[in-house]
């Protein structure tokens, strides 16, 4: 365990500096989605993708490769080969366009919400999740501070839309243990909740709830309102999906120990399987970790995927 | 370096779940004063918690009014010790359930002084005859499937018997009660210490407790000083609330015992024994207890009542069994227990593997912060890791 966590962590931190995200990725894949779109640079109010929904298509390539490198001498040599990485292991283009879909579709209900928003775009910092959760603290503390907090302050944000849920519990949850944020945080889900919705797909779902949103961040109705509002109907089972009964992806161990997370996906999707052929996740990591172990027992969709703003 | 549960785990964990977590929701539906006893319960063990000395030295007083002996030892070694004087050599020892004593290699060293010992739990017995560690805070042979307790049954004692619970159970009953019609000396856990009284509570439900309490003429409390609650009335909820989150409620049997057995019915005259024990010790012990009291975040797995309810809702725990832990400390409540009782260091490889799914702080029936504490020792083990 011991090595395999010092080379991870070191993976994670030399890839944050070199190209500001925690995996080997080129970094124009997290702009690509805003192409066209002509959303101002900057601003009083930003959308902070912390480009989690455009770095699964790549997780979803790394995951496998790093299985392979994990336990094998390569290990010692993983904060070399993970600057290698990216120009080697390169994301799906079908997952890329679904990724960027996504986020087309929130950026079109932000707007119908009323809401006016900038974007960083490559300037946008990854907010850190990533070592936090590891248990990396004083590693994103001093990370957050530098990267995070200093670029928001250039830009002179004072209002923050997140889109995922582990970039809003490290901004509302985390970082203020830490700092004093100067910038108030909303998660688009509770503006979604808000508008006026239709379904873009017919049929039962079950909701697989993120963790975070259900258990950390009082979400749990928040997105259940929202394919409510859509006329979408989602089975309940008190054991599968309710608040203290729903559990996780696997998505949290995808690096540190892949096969844990996956052993843990397939049970949640055993579960899940039982209530209905479609699941809808909330999260881009779940998302993820869902569809990879899926193995045709579930489809897997984002809720951007099932629901859309009028 | 991946993680594997023991062979069978996926079959045994399965059948757990589907049976412990509806009961222990109906329970709570069907009897809703628990919630506010479990709510009481943690304002009584916190009190004890800030003020460990004062309540151990309550508890001492009180034990040795009602004619036991109290002993505090500081680590695994002292309180073996201590014991092992208690209990001499060539002795029959009968034993309920304990994780301490497993913490503390209890039974190990009296059967090295050359005792007899045996455990008297299902659960635990099993584990002793396969000798192997246990997998769940409450049912430690959780990991064992009917046929393979069969099998372990055939091959180390040459028992006979069907892979059928109602079998097994009658064998092993069988097999016992010779073991407790003969034993000088019965060790018990608690599940709470009255510091009022010196009253020691335990909850079960097979009647082996009340027997390793009884029968023998020496009666030995063995368990950690977080056990401790201000008085009688707070041991008593803790009974009813441990026994409802673990899912079996009303427990069958509530055990208070205060001191040596004694009677009181010729001339008026109070002489022990009677039928019970004439020696009733109490041994708690530390061993990182109180260091922990005065840590800011760990200070919080001291109230957990060990119902062993977080580890049936944990997505690891379903994954890799004991594996996620150290024995007998294993789930979520056991990663913290680890780090209390053995060091961060021990605990932290295990912590990595915490999804923080989150769904063990809600259903603790003391509301510990779980994901909490066991980032906190996530992150205290990269430190020392990362320093290397």
């Amino acid at each position: 365990m011991e090595s395999w966590v010092r080379a991870l962590i070191d993976i994670v931190r030399r890839s944050l500096e070199t190209n500001s995200l925690p995996i080997p990725m080129d970094k124009s894949n997290c702009t690509e989605w805003a192409r066209e779109l002509n959303i101002p640079r900057g601003g009083d109010t930003i959308i902070y993708t912390s480009c989690m929904y455009q770095m699964a298509p790549m997780i979803n390539q790394l995951v496998p490769w790093i299985e392979k490198v994990r336990g094998t001498p390569l290990t010692s040599l993983a904060g070399f080969l993970s600057r290698f990485a990216g120009l080697v292991i390169k994301p799906n283009r079908a997952d890329i366009d679904r990724a960027n879909n996504i986020m087309r579709s929130i950026v079109k209900a932000l707007q119908r919400a009323g809401v006016s928003f900038g974007y960083l775009y490559e300037d946008e910092p990854y907010s850190g999740a990533l070592l936090y959760e590891l248990g990396a603290v004083d590693q994103f503390r001093e990370y957050f501070e530098e990267r995070v907090l200093k670029t928001f302050e250039k830009y002179g944000v004072r209002r923050v839309i997140t889109i995922d849920p582990h970039t809003h519990y490290v901004l509302t949850n985390v970082a203020p243990k830490y700092f004093k944020l100067g910038f108030e945080v909303i998660n688009y889900l509770d503006l979604l909740r808000n508008i006026r919705v239709k379904p873009k797909f017919s049929g039962e779902v079950v909701i697989h709830d993120s963790c975070l949103y259900a258990r950390y961040l009082g979400k749990y109705d928040v997105y259940r309102a929202i394919l409510d509002n859509a006329g979408v109907r989602h089975v309940e089972d008190p054991l599968i999906t309710g608040k203290d009964t729903s559990t996780c992806c696997g998505g949290p161990l995808e690096s540190l120990s892949p096969g844990l997370s996956r052993d843990i996906a397939k049970i949640r999707i055993q579960n899940l399987a039982r209530l209905s052929r479609t699941v809808v996740t909330v999260c881009p990591i779940c998302l993820a970790n869902l569809s990879r172990n899926a193995e045709g027992a579930v489809q897997v969709l984002d809720i951007n995927e099932v629901v859309e703003a009028e | 370096m991946e993680v594997s549960p023991p062979p069978n785990w996926n079959i045994a964990i399965e059948r757990a779940k589907s049976s412990n977590i509806p009961s222990v929701y109906e329970i709570l539906r069907r009897h809703p004063y628990l919630i506010d006893l479990a709510k009481e319960l943690r304002k009584a063990k916190e009190e004890v918690i800030r003020n460990f000395d004062y309540y151990i030295d309550l508890t001492r007083k009180s034990v040795e009014r009602i004619g036991g002996r109290f002993y505090l030892a500081e680590r695994p070694e002292d309180a073996r010790e201590i014991v092992g004087k208690i209990v001499g050599t060539g002795k029959i020892v009968v034993m309920s359930k304990n994780n301490v004593a497993t913490e503390t290699g209890l039974r190990q060293y009296l059967q090295s002084l050359g005792n007899e010992v045996w455990e008297t739990d299902l659960g635990e017995f099993l584990i002793q005859i396969a000798n192997e560690e246990p997998s769940h805070i409450l049912a430690p042979a959780l990991h064992m499937t009917k046929e393979r307790i069969a099998q372990v049954m055939k091959e180390r004692l040459g028992i006979d018997v069907p892979p059928d619970p109602v079998a097994i159970a009658q064998r092993a009953r069988e097999f016992l009660r010779d073991k407790f019609l003969r034993a000088h000396v019965g060790i018990t856990g608690a599940n709470a210490i009255a510091a009022d009284t010196g009253a020691v509570l335990l909850v079960e439900n097979e009647g082996n407790i009340r027997m390793t309490s009884i029968l023998p003429a020496v009666h030995i409390v063995y368990d950690g000083i977080e056990k401790i609650v201000p008085t009688l009335y707070h041991a008593m909820i803790e009974t009813l609330v441990q026994a409802a989150y673990a899912g079996l409620y009303p427990p069958t049997y509530v055990n208070l015992t205060a001191g040596p057995s004694s009677t009181a019915d010729v001339e008026m005259f109070r002489v022990s024994p009677a039928q019970g024990p004439k020696e009733f010790h109490m041994v708690l012990i530390d061993n990182g207890r109180r260091r922990a009291a005065k840590d800011p975040v760990l200070w919080e797995i001291l109230l957990c009542i060990r119902c062993g309810r977080c580890s049936m809702h944990c997505p690891t725990y379903w994954a890799v069994g004991p594996r996620f832990g150290k024995p007998p400390y294993t789930g979520p409540m056991g990663i913290p227990w680890t780090a209390v009782t053995r060091g961060i260091m021990e605990a932290g490889p295990a912590a990595m593997l915490c999804t923080h799914s989150g769904n063990c702080k809600e259903v603790c029936p003391m509301g510990i912060d779980l994901p909490k504490l066991i980032l906190h020792i996530k992150s205290e083990y990269l430190r020392q890791v990362l320093k290397r």
